[in-house]
């Protein structure tokens, strides 16, 4: 059992107390707010090295789909150039591909659209099996040559199709896959930076948004103007060098 | 075999708004309180500083600062000819964990219920006649009134500081707030917050209409604040990232920029993170509450005895 003083001596501490009881794998909190240096949980920041998920064979078809859901133009980079792929790799290298948050027991059966998803399938194991029926699919329609391989209009054939249920993938949902994609995608061009994707705010710049910037108290006030600042993210800055 | 520990007069099943607020109250009183909270200790330099706060992939995609459906979920089915399935990933509703549960992440919109609300059933058949509801509804007269809460919807506006523009003090009616409002016994503790252009547009054409549009009751402080605990709130800067996220200027009310840092200096106060309440006990008449069992993150059973267990939980 604890006592006053000991209490007292640890003043203002959080501290995972192991009782004489073997009581608390909880942590207990008494005494004042918890406080410990480093102990704070940033982003990890989404370094170039490479693929970390996909094989490369998903990794071209992969940047080929991206590019094409976000075309390139002369003003904004398409999905490919801004790291829309890189950011979805790495997402499903990590606790995301893993369905880590998700409800993931069994059993399984299909619901109605308002029940949700009810894959036993994680989002990693979704995109190796849906990217595999995707070529194959492919090579079938387009004479042996793979998604990333086939024009820019073929392709844009392909995910209208997978989006409407006419192109049929084997073993896989089209539909479930294309709305999977489109999703990632757009997370990978519009979240900060640091996660791959929205490469030197490319995606912010083009609609205007100031990103990760926190006071906008000298602005509340001036309606109807635009405002001029550059975007700033968790870890970018136009000043800041890399 | 669940261990039993220690007695204490209370405990507190969940530690978010009214979890605090209750555990500050019966501290205060002098009685030794233990809260339960099936989440993680959060505060703001740990969990959302304004370093890495706005980041709408992490707290508003991933929902990071909910209850993941993986620790705990439930079935939905839209009638009973369905089967009912489990929710696997949030969509329309999700709850929320931690210390400070949703308190530390709602938009802080501060309304007050209009006195009628109060009195819905009595309200709405005098006004429509007796035949207006229909039979299945399940509408009743609240049994407290808004003239008995009103002191407390007061104590609670200057807890939190919140910002707004008064309607009716003490009857009287006063221009720019919510003429139809219940009457407040004084105005709120700072003034509402400065609109952008699209609200200010949005008013000038409601008013021009003849209607009586009124700035939001926010606990987004328009101005920092020292409540009647000693705690001090900044000014809301406004910069976007509220609701689904943590406040990084400690300026939007939740119970760790309003209560907690005075009720964890209360020695009778202690809080017991990652466990999660399974049953409240009852004795053997059936009648009386003896207290909980909880589980902590280990799956060991515990039993808390206490006169007064508190359930401060969401419903779902």
């Amino acid at each position: 059992m604890y006592h006053m003083n000991r209490r007292q001596l640890l003043g203002s501490s959080a501290v995972a107390l192991f009782l004489s009881s073997k009581v608390a794998r909880a942590t207990v909190i008494k005494g004042g707010l918890p406080w410990k240096p480093g102990s704070a949980d940033p982003p990890t920041v989404v370094t170039p090295d490479g693929w970390h998920y996909f094989t490369p064979q998903e990794a071209a078809a992969v940047e080929a789909f991206v590019d094409r859901l976000i075309p390139p133009d002369p003003e904004t980079p398409g999905g490919k150039e801004t790291g829309c792929a890189v950011f979805i790799d790495r997402q499903l290298a990590g606790p995301y591909g893993r369905n880590e948050n998700l409800y993931m027991m069994g059993p399984f059966q299909q619901g109605t659209k308002q029940q949700g998803a009810q894959s036993p399938l994680t989002a990693a194991q979704q995109y190796r099996k849906a990217l595999a029926a995707l070529d194959d699919a492919c090579r079938s329609k387009y004479g042996g040559k793979g998604f990333a391989a086939v024009s820019d209009d073929q392709k844009d054939e392909v995910i209208k199709g997978l989006e409407n249920g006419s192109f049929k993938l084997d073993g896989f949902d089209g539909q479930s896959f294309f709305t999977l994609i489109l999703t990632d995608t757009r997370n990978g061009f519009l979240a900060d930076p640091i996660y791959g994707g929205n490469k030197d705010m490319a995606a912010w710049k083009m609609i205007g948004f100031p990103g990760a910037r926190y006071d906008y108290r000298d602005w509340i006030d001036r309606h109807n103007e635009r405002f001029t600042l550059p975007p700033v993210g968790i870890n970018s800055h136009l000043h800041w060098s890399k | 075999m669940a261990r039993r520990l220690p007695r204490k007069d209370a405990v507190i099943v969940g530690l978010g708004w009214t979890g605090s607020i209750l555990a500050h109250e019966l501290t205060e009183a002098g009685l030794d309180v233990v809260a339960l909270e099936r989440g993680p200790w959060r505060d703001t330099a740990t969990d959302f500083p304004i370093s890495y706060a706005q980041d709408e992939l992490r707290y508003r995609l991933q929902h990071q600062l909910f209850l993941q459906p993986a620790q705990m979920s439930v079935t939905f089915r839209n009638n009973a000819s369905q089967t009912a399935l489990p929710v696997r990933n949030w969509g329309a509703f999700m709850l929320g964990n931690g210390v400070g549960g949703g308190g530390l992440h709602w938009n802080a919109e501060t309304f007050r219920f209009l006195p009628s609300d109060f009195t819905a059933r009595s309200h709405l058949t005098q006004r429509y006649g007796e035949k207006f509801l229909p039979e299945a509804m399940t509408i009743q007269d609240w049994g407290v009134t808004y003239d008995d809460l009103e002191p407390h919807y007061d104590d609670f506006e200057y807890l939190c500081g919140t910002s707004g523009t008064a309607g009716n003090v003490n009857g009287k009616i006063l221009e720019g707030g919510n003429p139809f409002e219940g009457a407040r016994s004084r105005p709120y503790p700072t003034p509402a917050q400065k609109q952008g252009y699209g609200h200010m547009l949005f008013a000038e054409a409601a008013k021009q209409l003849g209607y009586k549009p009124y700035p939001q009751p926010s606990g987004n402080l328009s101005q920092s604040y020292t409540n009647p605990l000693g705690v001090t709130l900044g000014q809301c800067t406004f910069c976007g990232f509220c609701e689904w996220f943590g406040c990084a200027n400690y300026s939007k009310a939740s119970p760790q920029t309003t209560i907690l840092p005075v009720l964890l200096r209360n020695p009778n106060f202690e809080a017991r993170t990652e466990c999660e309440v399974m049953r409240i006990n009852l004795d053997n008449t059936g009648k009386r509450a003896t207290g909980v069992t909880y589980v902590n993150s280990s799956g060991e059973e515990f039993e808390q005895p206490a006169d007064l267990p508190a359930v401060c939980v969401p419903t779902i």
